[in-house]
């Protein structure tokens, strides 16, 4: 055993030797205490030993700390310790310390409310660190850049990336262009994620795949874990299928087998080989990519450049800024546009590659970051006004110490390390709160949140819960520290601490602080209800169907099964299928679907009153029976029929809107369409129009085509199956349905009623409900102890003036009345500096509302009421005890 | 001036000082608290009583060298001082006072 093992932790005594009394008296102690220790060791093992210690240590520390009569530093003439300012420090600390200790009570609530204050800006900020913040996980991630066609008549000559959400993306072919006429990269490559059914020992299961060229990989710059990714000539037409893994699904699937390389997976049908396996954490181009697959010859060779399903991502070569680039891919879309003059008026815009994956999701971060930093100050002007209490219990003291010639700084040091440690003791709480909150706080996250995770739980946040605790740590003691250093000694001497003259003073200070503190609860307080309103008017938005009773599965047909011909064969015998299970009132189906993911929309010329109009609008190739399925009304003309087939004309039917669009005025029945997709870019007639539908509930509807898939075959893969009963019980009969049809595929069931309450705007919105409503529970909460201190502690000091009156004949009905109308006055300043606050965040949180306005009276009225009557509610404790004080008994205190 | 009455845990304490005669360490007076009083002390509370005590000029204690065992560090010895001795006996005295004539009623007594 070595000589350390022998005694006692070091730093333990070292702690204790400060603790208790200097001289051999202290000594003796530490000394018992390493005695029990060695004996302790003999008998049993060195950790219980310690522990024992510890808990001795604790329990004579603890008296001598807190109990022992306190003793301000010495003080030289000028406030300065003769033992110089590390000593002085010390002792400042140490007096901190008992007096802390001293009202365990009072510091617990203060260390709690910090902590939760602490903890919520902690947790927030690393989450807004994390994805807004911080440079994304790539080397030299500022020269990574996303490039998009630009359509000047749908985004504006300058959209910004919050309004491209991949609408924008281009066809292979586009480009290959971009990648070989520009010169102002040093990599760059196209890339799409798609869903799929990677065939796994148990079965097929749904995946999400990303189809990348070496481009993509080579422009993130990030090496593989094993193997290699793909090279240029993977890009080939006739290049074998590839395969790079993710590490999850190399782990999971593989079990890390670094023999993996050269194996095969079986993606939607095709076989892929593994050429290489991605390190953890790399997540392009969002976390929920398990596999990166070769682009199939299929896309290589399509000559189609009007569609748009890939997007493309680049890295700025050494030396070339942003505008010089742009400059670059300017003359790059000048060029294209000579060749093929339809794409002259087409631009390619930059954007940095951070902004396109967080586009969009500032607002909502910087609404919590704002609501958690209210929080945080309604905690700060509670622990001041707490600490505000206790310098002016201290007047007298602290006058008798300025009149023994103790420094003003000396003792605003004083009284701000006494908030700095409360504060610290409340970023340790805090810190905790995060550490062990913060896995269960991100899973309750919308997951479409992008970088989420990037989100780690580690020494950034202690030093960011840190920071947090210094900066409360000051905003709480500066404002007593400040009103002690101007307490003027004679009138604090002679006042003998008992006179009114300081208490009202800090009683109005303290007031001004409650007011602050209802103002900051107010605004809270009414964002949780604009964002509870929002939330509701989503989900009464009509969606121009009726999701109630559908059931929604994704069945593709088999590998083999995909030419037009056999696709349609396919299509019909599942749907006389899915008809025949028990139940089933109708069967549609649709290349896409409201509340599944995004919509294509191909360029389209529409016949209009002025001429031929040429845009992109969003389409639908659907069976006829889908209008019927989803009961989308057919509000002119007939919908799609079963007759609407390759022999006879092709037809269209149109949305509302689109209706509304082609025809102002008159009906747009009879008019032409040409879709411009897959090359099929034949006109057809508008038969019908069809109520407008809504793809998310925060967006307005849009214009759209249905096109019979009988007159353009394709992949519809979208099942709307409609039951009279409950679609609960239908899933089993669909599922089995389904892999009778497609033993290969994983179908993905879902009923619709829940896929519209889990779409991204309701999840979304039910985060802010719940995150905003509990910041704000606990504002209102942390308000209301701040008016019942205030006025308890107004009450306490004007007791003897009351029992006075009261002696004198007043009723105490009116003492009640004076008391609850200091709490209204508090509550309607708070309110209303809280209203103005709200009128003037509201143009930051109008955008992240839906359907309510910002300024919504309703709201802010019910907010204020609800403030109202909990203050009054607080308010009427202290009231209560001031008209029953005993005149007898005040009067005997004299 | 004398205390006219100890309160019980100083009675105590003062005992388990006398009881371990030479040996009145803090570590032996703690165990004799233990053994006799069947009354496991806090360290802390221990210290505080003695502190205050001594302060009271009911004990006095002197200084002996420290031991490896103890790390060096000294250790003191407690004795109950004459004025200790004269507060334990009239408190003992007072106490046996107010029970005459009350022995065994504590068994039977008339409710």
């Amino acid at each position: 055993m070595s000589a350390r093992d022998q005694g006692p932790p070091a730093w333990v005594q070292g702690i204790l030797l400060r603790c208790l009394p200097p001289g051999s008296v202290g000594r003796s102690m530490v000394g018992d205490l390493h005695e029990e220790f060695t004996a302790d060791l003999r008998t049993g093992g060195r950790a219980r030993a310690v522990l024992r210690y510890l808990r001795k240590a604790v329990s004579v520390g603890i008296r001598f700390a807190g109990r022992g009569p306190l003793r301000p530093a010495p003080l030289g003439p000028r406030g300065n310790d003769p033992g110089g300012a590390m000593s002085a420090l010390w002792h400042d600390l140490r007096l901190s310390v008992r007096l802390l200790v001293r009202r365990p009570g009072l510091t617990l609530a203060a260390v709690v409310s910090l902590g939760l204050g602490i903890g919520a800006n902690a947790s927030i900020f690393t989450l807004v660190n994390t994805i807004l913040l911080k440079p994304l996980p790539y080397p030299e991630a500022r020269d990574l850049v996303g490039v998009f066609r630009i359509d000047p008549e749908v985004t504006g000559p300058h959209p910004t990336p919050d309004r491209l959400s991949g609408l924008f993306a281009v066809p292979y072919e586009v480009h290959r262009d971009w990648v070989h006429m520009s010169h102002a990269f040093t990599a760059a490559g196209g890339y799409a994620t798609d869903e799929a059914t990677l065939m796994e020992e148990s079965g097929p299961a749904s995946v999400i795949v990303c189809l990348m060229t070496s481009g993509a990989f080579a422009a993130l710059g990030i090496a593989p874990e094993l193997g290699r990714t793909f090279l240029p000539g993977d890009n080939r037409v006739g290049a074998p299928p590839q395969a790079v893994l993710s590490y999850g699904l190399w782990q999971r699937r593989f079990g890390r087998d670094r023999g993996v390389l050269g194996r095969e997976v079986n993606v939607d049908g095709t076989d892929f080989t593994v050429v290489g396996v991605m390190p953890w954490g790399f997540a392009f181009p969002n976390a929920g990519v398990r596999l990166w697959i070769s682009f199939p010859d299929e896309y290589k060779t399509s000559p189609v450049r009007n569609a748009g399903y890939m997007q493309v991502v680049a890295r700025l070569a050494p030396g070339i800024t942003l505008e010089a680039a742009q400059r670059d891919v300017d003359e790059v879309a000048r060029r294209i546009g000579e060749v093929h003059p339809e794409e002259a008026k087409d631009g390619i815009g930059l954007f940095p590659l951070k902004d396109l994956t967080v586009a969009g999701r500032g607002l909502g971060l910087g609404v919590l970051m704002g609501a958690v930093t209210l929080v945080l100050l309604i905690a700060c002007t509670n622990i001041a006004g707490l600490l505000l209490v206790r310098a002016s219990e201290r007047r007298r003291e602290i006058g008798v110490r300025r009149a023994l010639g103790a420094g003003g700084r000396r003792l605003v040091f004083q009284q701000l390390s006494e908030s700095l440690l409360l504060s610290l003791l409340g970023g340790a709480a805090g810190w905790g709160l995060a550490r062990v909150g913060m896995v269960p706080f991100l899973s309750l996250m919308p997951r479409e949140l992008p970088r989420i995770n990037e989100v780690r739980v580690d020494s950034g946040l202690l030093l960011v819960a840190g920071a947090f605790a210094l900066l409360t740590g000051l905003l709480t003691g500066l404002l007593p520290a400040l009103k002690t250093a101007a307490t003027p000694i004679a009138s604090a001497v002679q006042e003998g601490g008992r006179s009114l003259a300081g208490g009202r003073s800090t009683s109005r200070t303290q007031s001004g602080l409650v007011v602050t503190q209802i103002a900051l609860a107010f605004v809270l307080l009414a964002g949780a209800g604009l964002f509870v309103r929002s939330m509701m008017e989503l989900l009464a938005v009509d969606p121009g169907f009726r999701a109630e009773g559908i059931v929604v599965a994704s069945v593709d047909p088999p590998a083999d099964q995909r030419t037009d011909e056999s696709a349609l064969v396919f299509l019909q015998e599942m749907q006389e299928r899915l008809r025949a299970l028990p139940g089933v009132e109708e069967v549609g189906a649709a290349n896409q679907m409201p509340f599944s993911g995004g919509w294509s929309a191909p360029p389209v010329s529409v016949e209009t009153s002025e001429g031929i109009w040429e845009g992109i609008r969003h389409f639908a190739v659907v069976l006829p029976t889908y209008h019927a399925a989803m009961r989308i009304p057919i509000v002119e003309g007939r919908g799609l029929s079963p007759d609407d087939d390759a022999g006879s004309e092709p037809v269209v039917v149109l949305s509302e809107t689109l209706a509304r669009f082609m025809a102002p005025e008159g009906s747009p029945l009879g008019m032409r369409v040409r879709v411009e997709t897959r090359g099929d870019s034949i006109w057809r007639t508008v038969v019908g129009v069809a109520g407008d539908v809504v793809y998310r509930l925060n967006y307005a509807p849009q214009g759209m085509f249905y096109v019979p898939v009988a007159q353009r075959p394709g992949r519809v893969g979208n099942w709307v199956i409609r039951t009279s009963g409950d679609p609960a019980v239908l899933m089993g009969g669909i599922r089995r349905v389904a892999e009778e049809m497609n033993p290969g595929a994983a179908p993905t069931l879902r009923v619709l009623k829940d896929a519209i309450e889990d779409s991204q705007a309701v999840v979304a919105s039910r985060f802010s409900v719940l995150l905003l409503g509990s910041l704000a529970g606990l504002a209102g909460i942390l308000a209301i102890l701040g008016v019942y201190g205030v006025l308890a502690y107004l009450v306490q000091l004007r007791s003897r003036d009351i029992g006075i009156r009261l002696a004198l004949g007043a009723e105490s009905g009116r003492i009640l009345k004076t008391v609850l109308r200091r709490g209204l006055v508090m509550v309607g300043l708070g309110v209303g500096i809280g209203t103005a606050l709200s009128l003037a965040l509201g143009r930051v949180t109008q955008s992240a509302l839906f359907g309510v306005r910002a300024w919504d009276p309703l709201t802010l009225t019910a907010a204020g009421l609800a403030l109202l009557a909990s203050v009054l509610a607080a308010s009427y404790l202290p009231a209560r005890r001031a008209a029953t004080v005993d005149p007898v008994e005040v009067l005997k205190g004299e | 001036m004398t205390p006219r009455f100890l309160g019980e845990f100083e009675q105590i304490v003062l005992l388990a000082i006398l009881q371990s005669r030479d040996e009145a360490f803090a570590v032996s007076i703690l165990r004799e608290l233990d053994r006799r009083a069947g009354r496991p002390v806090s360290r802390g509370t221990l210290y505080k009583t003695l502190e205050r005590m001594e302060a009271k000029g009911l004990v006095a204690w002197s200084t002996e060298d420290g031991t490896p065992e103890r790390g060096g560090h000294p250790r003191r010895k407690f004795t109950v001082t004459a004025r200790g001795i004269g507060a334990l006996e009239e408190s003992r005295a007072t106490l046996l006072k107010m029970w005459e004539g009350l022995e065994g009623a504590e068994e039977g007594s008339p409710s």
